[in-house]
């Protein structure tokens, strides 16, 4: 093999790596389009007149560990409501969860929150939806 | 190996850094969620840049109330890097309203939407899916 050859050679290598260098940075640059698809979803018992009427999401750096549910009592009498939360990821798989229903006593026409711990946390970016339930 | 030879060589090597860099650029800049921010260049902005803190369910102004016509959001980023402008769109039972775009930064701001009032009360599931995206 001449000289020629071998500098084509090395040509040809140089041009693949900067190839797949170039890959690898469109790669780590093109994600989902959106960067934070979440769906809320509250779950009221309209039955007993009591709905749910937020969420909010309670950060530890960047994990999720509890989600406070403000909850409306429509009713003519003070009620307890009990509240659960799910959260799934992206894929629709159940990744956190309360680990028990939380009680809230709700005065009449008026609303009170309940603070839900979940276990385990789970990091915002794996969030996909939170599902609220106030039964 | 001549001087010719090499000279060619060189030619198509820097030919081919440019092309390949062109074709980067030009796929960079048309990706969706690559971002101009705060004049700092092209900046990727990953799914938990932006945090979705919470929604909330509002009839006019009030939280305490069996019914809604209006959604609050509140979205905060999570790094001054990631401050910038970025739309906000919802979907709900009563539709999608507007997207709207405003400068967040890690202080937060609230978007507000405006659902339409529905008949009678709140629905026994509210879904409200949030997407926010650099704008």
């Amino acid at each position: 093999m001449n000289r020629s050859s071998i500098f084509l050679v090395l040509l040809f290598l140089a041009v693949i790596a900067l190839s797949w260098f170039s890959y690898s940075v469109l790669i780590s640059v093109n994600p989902d389009p959106l960067t934070s698809p979440v769906l809320f979803e509250l779950n009221s018992n309209t039955a007993r007149q009591l709905y749910a009427k937020s969420a909010v999401l309670v950060l530890s750096g960047s994990y999720v560990t509890q989600v406070q549910v403000v909850v409306y009592n429509d009713a003519g009498s003070p009620q307890t409501a009990t509240v659960t939360v799910q959260i799934y990821d992206w894929d629709g798989n159940l990744v956190s969860a309360s680990p028990t229903p939380v009680p809230v006593t709700v005065p009449v026409r008026n609303i009170a929150t309940a603070s839900v711990n979940l276990s385990p946390s789970v990091p915002y970016s794996s969030v996909g939806r939170v599902v609220v339930n106030v039964a | 190996m001549s001087h010719r030879s090499r000279t060619v060589g060189a030619v198509l090597l820097l030919a081919g850094i440019v092309l390949l860099s062109a074709s980067a650029y030009s796929v960079l800049i048309g990706v969706g969620s690559v971002a101009q921010l705060g004049g700092s260049g092209l900046v990727y902005v990953p799914k938990d840049a932006v945090i979705v803190e919470w929604v909330e369910l509002r009839l006019g102004g009030n939280l305490d109330a069996s019914n809604y016509n209006r959604v609050l959001v509140r979205v905060r980023t999570t790094s001054p890097a990631y401050d910038g402008s970025y739309t906000v769109c919802i979907e709900t039972n009563r539709g999608s309203p507007p997207c709207q775009t405003q400068y967040v930064t890690t202080a937060g701001y609230t978007f507000t939407f405006n659902v339409g009032g529905g008949p009678g009360s709140q629905e026994p599931t509210v879904s409200v899916r949030v997407y926010a995206a650099p704008s």
